[in-house]
């Protein structure tokens, strides 16, 4: 789903170090790993702690919501955040932006940074990008591996010349390290001949619309 | 007067808590500052249990859970681990300090336990107090 | 009626528990002033056994003796009467000989030197390496060199001509935490040839790498010099004497029958061997029916296999038909805590150590506690605490005891007093404050430790004990030697039994012209509560002990616990020494069929470890045997035929050191070849480079004979992917046992699920007659689930608030038994098989999951009051 990161600490404590009374906000929704009331307090707590330290007193409260993507669910924290002169949400950026909008009276911090929409292997494990969310979705056509996404190039019809023992030429920096990812296309094919569809393959696709994947979008 | 620390110990029922149980049957000393409170496992250890202890103003707070490979719940003594690892980084960022804070896997034996007992005691007693306490 | 058993070593003491666990009053006798044999005096063994020593202790169904020996035994299976050295007789229906052994004296050999004081015997050894020693395990000064002699007292016709089976691992074992505690010490081995396999194996590998020598070489000789030593050594690699100077020598001494076995089988009227051991068919009967011998009595064995007997005998001796007792009505706590503390004052020891008028009156003092008492012992602790029940409290805290030791006790003890057994908690103010601590401090520390306990058992709600319904069905996976004996075993005791077997006919790997195989067909065949599936592969079991459901095809059986017995598959050589392209290149299964009709061949070659301890695969246990056998057999049909076995070591342990000397005397030629120059077979000639000439040899066979071993991983693999839960196996492949798991396992037959066990190929290779024992000992450990129609569930497990639940399923990933699932999008425990680690309670993000006995409020409450925070 959708893949976060937590921020360093001192990083959300800067945002919120001159405030009064913060309430921080977990989300029961779909971002990985899960950020909820654990966390939230958990956060809650290091921030208090570290005031504390250094000689302030900032009042953190905790609680989570549903999911922070929807308004409704977001309006229920109304009894809750009265008093606060500050929240810090612990949902994805769409969360964020909700309680942003649903409470414009106070300002609503990111404790995430929000990576990508993807998948772990295993649990607490690695994560990986798999969609780019680009509007007209072609893994019919490949296998159910998504090139637009998984290509570094975005290449619809095959691999470039890039391809070397199955692993892309373009090597990505994960955690300090240089790792090579799987081909996209060296997958595709692999996984379309299993299936027996090396015809699709073959066949030619066209450039997709990017007038799909303007944004801001709507439906 | 002399500063005397407070220490939580979390122990896991295997490994730990018989080591400290043998340390008593074997007689060998080690300071009294610490209180043990019991788990099922190290994997019980609850991130937010520490930082109550720390908040409530405990000085010093081990972990102790069994040897790798030895958990006999397999693998708790590992996601405590990396429960305390996370959380030492924080400690230290919010200007606890880290080492307050240690994970010690023991083999069921009383001499290595008082040995960290009165090693991880001698820390603290260095690092002073909890400066959380009374704020 | 009662069962008696003699000897109260770790085999009579786990005899003794599995017999009361079938519902089986049992008398324990023991000569010594107290139990746990020689397993006591094993430095890393103690820890395992205290446990079990307070178990035997608390039983109600077991009675105790020490200090008495037995005197005469009258009557027959059924009606046996004892004699006690006291004049007290005691009735039985079966008798259980548990004696053990006597360590080797090597004090009779002048030529150890054991009154020199770096000459020590290795049991005396055990103590110095303690860390109960009082230098923690530390040698003495100005020990640096070190030697173990191996075989001392074994293998020798003058003492003793059995090999002792244990010294080798034992030995390894002693070296591992000798060198854990002094890394720097220089270690030699002296041995002929080293009996060890599995793990233990891995464990002397790791310790030559860690420069460990082992020489192999004749048992030497020591010389003292000035108080200097010096070990005087036949190399027989380099087949010169040589000398080395050593600081000390720890004896490897052997196993010998105990003193009183011979005078109990006078009494009893039973068959001794020759050697002076109880002589056993089945592993554990003995000549007289009705009665039976497990651990060191009948052979020298570890524990682990010594406990397995003493499963089998306890099986065997079991009396049917007396349930367990159902569980009192339990008083739910009404209104407030009202804490009654018992402070168990160690017959009166602990005031010397703290000041317990102190602690009193702090306790009296601490909110809720209504009553504080004073117990000297153990034996006291029932009636206190059925009083203070009586008298209103509706907590017990009790101060002085260790959770680890006797908190099942105190359970069982509240909960006959009529409370719930959780509503009960221990401060450990004995081993964590008072032996510990300097006495004002340790008063000081008690008292908190027993606010913090009463803290605790405030906030405990009742748990409730469920009691599961059990399904009181066995089933049985494999239709092998293994798993037909343990089919028997629990259908005779009245149990319906499934035994499936993936082939099309029972038999297993030994097939049905084997005899004993042929017999237990018969046996199971005409076993109506006993269903065979044969051509039946199983594609699923789920559910937990007591209720576990296992699909086969489409077809559902329920069963309340479960015997694996799926044996191995014979290592096939193909490919190797030209077997299948040379008709005179066959297995040593094949051999044994051929002897049946006889062989005709001037010379016969065996080549040992074919497929075994080659790195991927350990040593299969029985091959060894297996030649030397077959190769006596050939001999004996026709002493003129040429008999060469090239083997690495041969690993004939135990009594069938026996058939090893007969093999050499009768002129069976033994070569031994180093593992990195294996023999070569070409043109029909095999090449061996011989380690004790120093030279090549060749040898034209007319049949050479591989020793092939056994190759666990096709069958239990497979099993791993039928368990809906995590299965274990161990290193090897071999399903894991408890026996493998912590430093000592007294449950070698159980598997890391509960209510699941396994015996035979499975577990280890085996030969016939030990997976004989492992079957009736399993059988036995099902008997003792499938006694009584519920079994009760733990209370300390996981519960999911699920209200709170948000389905992450965190808790389902983490979860090392698989014991959570998600029931229509939320999450729920499956009581039956949470261990109660509570791995995934402190993990899950929305805090819905409390582990019972540990929940945040107790903690937290422990907390809370040990800073001061009320
Ligand atoms: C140095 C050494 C190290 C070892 N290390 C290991 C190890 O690391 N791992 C391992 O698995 N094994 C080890 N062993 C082997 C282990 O000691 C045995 O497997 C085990 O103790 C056997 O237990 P048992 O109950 O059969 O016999 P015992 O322990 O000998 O117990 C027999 C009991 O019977 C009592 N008794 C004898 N005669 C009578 C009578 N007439 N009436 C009443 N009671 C009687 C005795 O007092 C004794 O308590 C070691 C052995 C030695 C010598
Ligand atoms: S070969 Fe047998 S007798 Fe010799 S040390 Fe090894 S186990 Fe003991
Ligand atoms: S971890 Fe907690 S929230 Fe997630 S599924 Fe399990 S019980 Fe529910
Ligand atoms: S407590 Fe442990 S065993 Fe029980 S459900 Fe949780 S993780 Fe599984």
């Amino acid at each position: 789903m959708i893949i976060t990161k937590e921020k360093p600490l001192e990083e959300i404590y800067g945002y919120i170090s001159d405030c009064k009374n913060v309430l921080f906000v977990g989300c029961d929704g779909c971002t990985q790993p899960p950020r909820g009331l654990k966390e939230a307090e958990t956060l809650a707590k290091l921030v208090e702690m570290k005031a504390k330290m250094e000689g302030k007193e900032i009042r953190c409260r905790f609680t989570t919501v549903v999911k922070q993507c929807c308004e409704t669910s977001v309006g229920n924290l109304r009894t809750e955040m009265e008093g606060c002169d500050a929240m810090v949400s612990l949902a994805c950026g769409v969360g964020v932006q909700i309680m942003n909008k649903v409470y414009p009276e106070v300002c609503t911090y990111p404790a995430q940074d929000t990576k990508f929409i993807g998948a772990e292997e295993i649990r607490q494990g690695p994560m990986y990008e798999m969609c780019l969310a680009c509007g007209e979705c072609i893994l019919h056509e490949t296998g159910g591996i998504c090139p637009v996404t998984r290509c570094a190039k975005g290449l619809l019809n095959g691999p470039c010349g890039g391809c070397v023992d199955g692993k892309c030429e373009l090597p990505m920096e994960v955690n300090g390290e240089l790792v090579k990812n799987d081909c996209a296309w060296y997958l595709i094919y692999h996984r379309l001949k299993e299936l027996g569809r090396l015809d699709l393959f073959r066949k030619y696709r066209p450039p997709k619309k990017r007038s799909l994947a303007m944004n801001p979008r709507r439906l | 007067m002399v500063f005397e620390p407070k220490i939580v110990g979390f122990c896991c029922s295997s490994c730990s808590y018989a080591a400290a149980d043998l340390a008593g049957k074997d007689r060998v000393g080690y300071p009294s500052n610490i209180r043990i409170i019991r788990l099922p496992c190290g994997g019980k250890v609850d991130v937010m249990h520490i930082l109550r202890a720390f908040e409530m103003g405990a000085d010093g707070v081990f972990v102790a859970a069994c040897k790798d490979g030895r958990c006999s719940y397999l693998d708790g003594n590992t996601h405590a681990k990396r429960r305390v690892n996370t959380l030492k980084d924080h400690l230290r960022v919010i200007g606890l300090g880290e080492s307050r804070l240690e994970i010690f896997q023991v083999e069921a034996a009383g001499v290595s336990f008082a040995r960290f007992v009165e090693e991880f005691t001698a820390k603290i007693k260095e690092l002073g107090e909890n400066p959380l306490k009374g704020r | 009626m009662t069962v008696c058993v003699i000897g109260g070593g770790i085999s009579g003491i786990m005899a003794a528990l599995a017999l009361s666990r079938r519902g089986t009053e049992t008398v324990l006798i023991e000569s010594g002033e107290t139990l746990g044999g020689h397993m006591a005096e094993i430095a890393d063994c103690i820890s395992g056994l205290e446990p079990k020593l307070i178990e035997v202790e608390a039983d109600p169904l077991i009675e105790v003796i020490t200090g008495v020996t037995v005197e005469k035994i009258d009557g027959s299976r059924g009606n046996f009467t004892l004699t006690l050295s006291g004049g007290r007789t005691i009735n039985a229906s079966s008798i259980i000989l548990a004696t053990g052994y006597t360590p080797f004296d090597p004090s009779v050999w002048s030529r150890y030197h054991l009154e020199h004081p770096n000459v020590y015997t290795s049991l005396e050894f055990e103590r110095v390496i303690s860390l109960s020693s009082p230098t923690g395990g530390r040698l003495p000064d100005g020990i640096r060199r070190i030697g173990f002699i191996q075989c001392i007292g074994s293998r020798d016709p003058r003492a003793n001509p059995l090999c002792s089976s244990v010294c080798c691992m034992y030995t390894a074992n002693e070296i591992k935490t000798l060198k854990a505690r002094n890394p720097d010490v220089e270690v030699y081995v002296f041995f002929m040839d080293i009996r060890v396999a599995g793990r233990d194996e891995r464990t002397i590998d790791k310790l030559k790498r860690e420069g460990v020598t082992y020489i192999r070489s004749r048992v030497p000789e020591v010389i003292t010099d000035d108080g200097k030593l010096t070990v005087r050594y036949e190399d027989t690699g380099a087949g010169e004497l040589k000398s080395l100077d050593l600081d000390a020598v720890v004896l490897a001494i052997g196993l010998l029958p105990s003193g009183s076995t011979r005078k109990l089988a006078e009494l009893a009227g039973l068959e001794l061997t020759e050697e002076g051991y109880i002589k056993v068919s089945d592993g554990v009967r003995t000549s007289v029916d009705g009665i039976y011998a497990c651990g060191c009595v009948a052979a020298p064995v570890r524990i682990s296999d010594a406990v397995v007997q003493a499963e089998a005998a306890a099986s065997l001796a079991s009396e049917d038909g007396s349930p367990p007792p159902e569980m009192p009505e339990l008083i739910e706590p009404e209104g407030e805590p009202a804490i009654g503390l018992i402070i168990f004052t160690d017959n009166g020891t602990l005031g010397s150590y703290i000041d317990l008028e102190k602690v009193r009156e702090a306790a009296l003092a601490i909110d809720g506690v209504i009553q504080v008492k004073e117990v000297p012992s153990l034996s006291g602790l029932e009636a206190e605490i059925a009083s203070l029940v009586k008298d209103g409290s509706n907590r017990i805290v009790v101060a002085g005891l260790s959770h680890r030791k006797h908190e099942e006790m105190v359970r069982d003890v509240v909960e006959r007093a009529g409370l719930n057994r959780y509503l009960v908690e221990i401060a450990n103010i004995r081993e964590h404050a008072a032996w510990v601590h300097p006495p004002d401090e340790a008063t000081r520390k008690s008292i908190d430790l027993i606010r913090m306990a009463i803290a605790k058992v405030r906030e405990v709600s009742p748990l409730k004990v469920e009691l599961l319904p059990v399904t009181r069905r066995a089933l049985v996976i494999g239709g092998g030697v293994a798993g037909m004996r343990a089919s028997l075993e629990i259908a005779s005791h009245g149990i319906g039994v499934y035994l499936i077997e993936r082939e099309e006919k029972l038999g297993g790997m030994l097939g049905e012209s084997n005899e004993i195989v042929a017999d237990l067909i018969k046996q199971v065949e005409s076993n109506e509560l006993i269903q065979v599936m044969t051509g039946a592969e199983i594609d699923r079991i789920e559910g937990y002990i007591g209720n576990f459901s296992c699909t086969i095809r489409d077809e559902k059986l329920e069963a309340g616990a479960i015997v694996i017995a799926t044996g191995a598959k014979r290592f096939e050589p193909a490919g190797l020494y030209s077997y299948g392209d040379d008709p005179k290149v066959i297995t040593q299964a094949e051999l044994t069929r051929r002897l049946e009709t006889g062989i005709d061949a001037g010379t016969v070659a065996m080549i040992q470890c074919v497929g075994s301890r080659d790195g991927e695969r350990g040593c299969s246990r029985v091959c060894c045997i297996e030649a030397v056998s077959n190769a006596l057999a050939i001999k004996e049909k026709n002493p003129d035929t040429e008999v060469f076995i090239l083997h690495k070591d041969i690993r004939t342990y135990g009594i069938y050191e026996k058939l090893y000397r007969d093999a050499r005397s009768k002129g069976v030629i033994f070569l031994r070849f180093d593992e990195d120059k294996p023999p070569k077979y070409e043109n029909g000639i095999v090449t061996v480079f011989d380690t004790l000439l120093g030279d090549e040899i060749q040898i034209r066979p007319d049949l050479l004979v591989l020793s092939t071993g056994l190759d666990p991983g096709p069958v239990s693999r497979n099993l791993a992917k039928v368990f809906s839960f995590r299965f274990r196996l161990d290193d090897e492949g071999y399903v894991l046992t408890c026996a493998n798991q912590p430093e000592i396992g007294l449950y070698p037959l159980d598997t890391v699920i509960d209510g699941v066990y396994v015996c035979g190929n499975a577990r280890q290779p085996a030969l016939i007659e030990t997976a004989l024992v492992e079957a009736i000992g399993a059988a036995g450990r099902v008997l003792q689930v499938l006694g009584s129609e519920r079994i009760r569930g733990r209370g300390e497990v996981a519960k999911v608030t699920q209200t709170a639940c948000i389905a992450c399923e965190t808790c389902v990933d983490l979860c090392p038994y698989k014991a959570v699932r998600m029931v229509y999008d939320r999450a729920e425990v499956i009581p039956g098989l949470c261990r109660g680690c509570g791995i995934c309670a402190s993990e899950c993000p929305a805090k819905a999951i409390q582990v019972g006995g540990f929940s945040d409020r107790e903690i937290i409450a422990q907390l809370e009051e040990m800073l001061g925070v009320v």
